[in-house]
């Protein structure tokens, strides 16, 4: 379906004079790689790519704050900070030193579901890296000092990212209540109380718990022979033992919404907002495939239904946006509006609502899912050109689909995506008892 | 005791494991082969246009980027914005294409076409895959040469921006990066908005956008990048076929050395519902074709070019104050600006900021050691095969050559020039280049919670957000 009125575009281009090759669609090339067990469960991925000196490193850890306990929100991502403070022969700071006077980066993020370190660098310091990535999984040492003080930047992260931009806390608000049980509930950065309540104690019973070889990957793409990364590999991580108890997961299971949530407040937020959230099942679903596609028919570029109804068309708001969060539990389908000065909340609600509808009543257009799936092609080649975009792939891969070859496989699921599928999911999510709706308003002016 | 029994309960945890075995001894790198910037050709066409092509394989994409030699700094006098929103308007239609038809057809391939502009430039990107590489070209050089800026779009767009501004008028890292470009280079064009404000942009005509398109939007004073999946040849072919009909012209030059430090301030824009304060010291410094750049350069990286530098390393390594804390320049044709950004929470906004003016004045009064200032070059150099990855950095390094007229062995001397640079040369550059008691002083946040502690400072002018008029150096109506 899709071929041919991509050819004649290609047929119209080629017709103008002077052009004097013709050119095959390009499809994505597929990520070759090889991958390892070692005796202590942990997994090892490698890539191959000389095309720059350079290798990237990724050491996934499938913990994130979903696996949090109670009264302790925002605590796996206040590990990740502590991972950089120093090990038994790695001064605090120190690994950032080293990678950074190297000319390398380094750094780290957590979301709900994994913590991922990864640092890019010159291809000549690959052992040195493992080295120092080995020495912080055996044997994490930080100080109470050391503790509390990064504590303190976390606080610092929150205060930048959530409560002094005008729309920080929006997000969050979505989340609070959108979910009753399942700790998606709360947001990675966690709450200052819950900051404030972490103890020493739980850094030690955290890390011996989640920072264990079987529940890591790694991998490593660039310059370099496999073989011989592989043995670095084994001869700096072999000697870590495996865990000694079973990984404590939270089980927990989000009750079936029944009705819609509409949470609506007042704030001095510069224009009025509103964020919409619709339950989805989770990430490598089959459901996931003709969602994303539909998001995009939504909202992706200026030729969306989206953009060019609501921003462009009506003028109703300054952002408009229809976009999945997939995650290894169900999340949310968003849709999220910044209202023009002057466009009322009711008005972008019932238009972007519209546009959700249409997909449940109306099979989306042939032209329009060639182009998402043509958005596709270009997403997979364009977004796995560097060797961290590639590690990122591959890691996503094994550790949220337990199966690094889901990385190719899912393009092909994408391009099998049809009109029906998307009506279909549509219909099965798009509905209003499966809404939560927050909205701001800033306060009225004149008092 | 904690602290103590942990690090046993780690040690134990590693002798159950490797009984015998000592822990590998920590490796040293082998020594890293000299990497070259990829080979690239440069063509000048009749009309002026100069071209850059090179090669690269790794993905069957081309990324093409046309700079031209105008921007914000090129705007009328009382009028910021014009630059950008001749930009914004390329890709909303054209003599044989709308708006809606031109992201219709980019979209439709999955390929991207953009064009904005900032200070001293404006850029058009485009990237496809190589399968549509001909209609990159065709709709860029449709954009280029033949919009039509029309009144519904010109209006649409003034909505637009309007709204995003008054958005961004809320932010108190927008306002305070906005602020400190205004009152460090005074009433200079550079310290203009370069997107507008909200006085300025609804009094943007159509006349004012054509005007400067047909002034400034010329071969002659722009360069075209193309890097990817396509032999030097035939890049060359097809810019000569879609750009070789553009029209050179004579384009009026405007005297960017007259910008320099309008003198020391300190500004504080009073947001009393913000819970963090944001931080801006800094001030003018040289041109980015200035020889001592380089040295300039280093002792930023030094101050605070990453997480290593002396910035982050006090306020947040050492005193949790900060997320981050980093210095960077601010590259100009003429002058450009050396500053350091951090945020804090209000009650520490005193501390922090006289921990920034410390660690400057510290780079001019003493000497860096010679390894701290070893890593730092280190990692200039280092980084530079990470910048050079992707199709689109290569074809930003070309353009950003062109743009600053940095000569054609920039890229192969770099890194020489860069580990030329000694402790006297970093020494003598922060004495002449950078003054703590010289700097310009923005913070944007909760005054009454922070303003006694700088009464040391000198004189502090305190602006309410809501008087905040970004048109005047004044600050204020």
């Amino acid at each position: 379906m899709r071929l041919p009125s991509f050819l004649i575009v290609a047929v119209l281009v080629l017709s103008v004079p002077g052009s004097a090759f013709q050119k095959l669609p390009s499809t994505p090339h597929s990520l070759d790689y090889k991958e390892t067990v070692l005796p202590n469960g942990l997994r090892v991925i490698t890539h191959e790519d000389h095309s720059t000196p350079v290798i990237d490193f990724q050491i996934w850890y499938h913990v994130g704050s979903k696996d949090e306990k109670a009264g302790r929100t925002g605590f796996a991502h206040l590990f990740e900070h502590l991972m950089f403070q120093g090990s038994a022969h790695v001064k605090p700071d120190e690994h950032d030193k080293i990678i950074t006077s190297a000319g390398g980066t380094s750094n780290a993020y957590t979301n709900d579901d994994v913590t991922v370190y990864y640092q890019t660098f010159p291809a000549n310091y690959l052992e040195k890296v493992i080295w120092l990535e080995a020495d912080r999984m055996a044997s994490l040492n930080v100080s109470e000092e050391i503790f509390k003080r990064e504590r303190e930047v976390v606080k610092e992260e929150r205060l930048t990212r959530v409560e002094n931009p005008p729309y920080g806390d929006l997000v969050e608000q979505l989340y609070a209540a959108a979910f009753e049980e399942h700790p998606y509930r709360h947001t990675t950065i966690g709450s200052m109380a819950d900051l404030n309540a972490a103890t020493i104690q739980d850094v030690r019973d955290f890390f011996k718990t989640y920072y264990v070889p079987d529940n890591a990957t790694i991998v490593i793409s660039g310059d370099f022979a496999p073989e011989t990364a592989l043995d670095m590999v084994k001869n700096h991580f072999g000697g870590i033992p495996k865990s000694q108890q079973a990984i404590s997961r939270n089980n927990v299971q989000e009750p079936r919404q029944q009705k819609e949530k509409r949470n609506s407040r007042s704030k001095p937020v510069p224009l009025p907002a509103y964020v919409a959230g619709y339950h989805i099942p989770q990430d490598g679903h089959p459901d996931a495939y003709p969602l994303t596609i539909a998001s995009m028919i939504l909202s992706q570029g200026h030729s969306s239904r989206i953009y060019r109804s609501i921003v462009y068309d009506k003028q109703l708001a300054v952002e408009a946006q229809a976009s999945a969060n997939f995650t290894e539990d169900p999340n949310l389908f968003f849709s999220v509006l910044i209202m023009n000065r002057g466009a009322s909340i009711e008005e972008g609600e019932k238009a972007i609502n519209e546009e959700l509808m249409k997909l449940t009543t109306e099979p989306v257009t042939d032209k329009e899912l060639e182009k998402a799936k043509n958005s596709i092609r270009s997403d997979y080649t364009f977004g796995r050109q560097s060797v961290h975009q590639k590690g990122q792939a591959l890691g996503h891969g094994a550790t949220i689909h337990n199966s690094v070859a889901s990385a190719n496989r899912e393009y092909d699921l994408f391009m099998k995506v049809t009109k029906e599928d998307i009506m279909r999911v549509a219909k099965a999510y798009f509905r209003p008892e499966n809404r939560t709706v927050v909205i701001v308003n800033p306060p009225r002016r004149g008092n | 005791m904690r602290v103590h029994k942990f690090i046993l309960a780690s040690i134990l945890l590693f002798i159950v494991s490797t009984a015998s075995a000592q822990r590998p001894a920590p490796p040293e790198p082998q020594p890293l082969a000299k990497v070259s910037f990829p080979a690239y050709q440069t063509r000048k066409l009749p009309n002026g246009l100069t071209v850059y092509a090179l090669e690269h394989h790794e993905q069957p994409t081309v990324a093409l980027r046309l700079l031209i030699t105008a921007g914000a700094v090129n705007d009328p006098n009382e009028l910021p914005g014009v630059a950008s929103m001749t930009a914004d308007l390329l890709t909303e239609g054209t003599k044989t294409r709308k708006a809606t038809e031109i992201a219709e057809t980019i979209d439709q391939v999955g390929a991207s076409l953009s064009a904005a502009a900032d200070m001293e430039s404006t850029i058009v990107n485009a990237s496809a895959l190589t399968d549509s590489v001909d209609l990159a070209f065709e709709l860029m050089t449709d954009v280029v040469m033949n919009p039509t800026f029309e009144e519904e779009e010109l209006a649409r767009l003034k909505e637009q921006a309007l709204s995003g501004l008054t958005a961004a008028m809320e932010d108190p890292d927008f306002i305070a990066d906005a602020v400190f470009d205004r009152v460090v280079y005074g009433s200079h064009s550079y310290g203009h908005m370069a997107d507008g404000t909200l006085e300025s942009i609804p009094k943007v005509k159509r006349a004012d956008i054509v005007k400067f398109h047909e002034t400034f939007y010329a071969p002659n004073i722009s360069a075209l990048a193309i890097v990817g999946d396509l032999k030097p040849e035939e890049a060359f072919k097809m810019a000569e076929r879609w750009f070789g009909n553009w029209k050179q012209r004579t384009v009026p030059r405007i005297d960017v050395a007259a910008a320099k430090s309008a003198g020391r301030r300190i500004v504080v824009i009073d947001k009393p519902d913000a819970v963090q304060t944001e931080i801006r010291v800094g001030q003018t410094t040289v041109a980015r074709k200035d020889p001592d750049y380089f040295s300039v350069l280093v002792s930023s990286y030094i101050l605070g070019g990453s997480s290593q530098g002396r910035l982050n390393q006090v306020l947040r390594q050492e005193r949790g104050l900060t997320y981050g804390a980093y210095a960077s320049i601010k590259p100009r044709k003429g002058p450009g600006v050396f500053y350091s950004v951090t945020d804090t929470r209000t009650d520490k906004t005193g501390e922090a900021l006289q921990l920034v003016i410390d660690e400057i004045q510290k780079l001019r009064s003493q000497t860096v050691p010679e390894p701290e200032a070893r890593d730092a070059k280190n990692f200039i150099i280092g980084s530079f095969p990470l910048s050079i990855e992707l199709p689109g950095d290569l074809a930003t390094r070309l353009t950003t050559i062109f743009l600053y007229e940095l000569g054609d062995t920039y890229l192969e001397t770099f890194r020489d020039r860069i580990a030329a640079v000694s402790t006297a040369d970093i020494r003598r550059v922060s004495n002449d280049k950078l003054t703590a008691a010289g700097a310009t002083i923005v913070l944007v946040g909760n005054a009454s919670g922070f303003k006694s502690s700088l009464e040391k400072l000198g004189k502090v002018e305190v602006v309410s957000i809501q008087d905040l008029d970004l048109n005047t150096p004044a600050l204020k109506r």
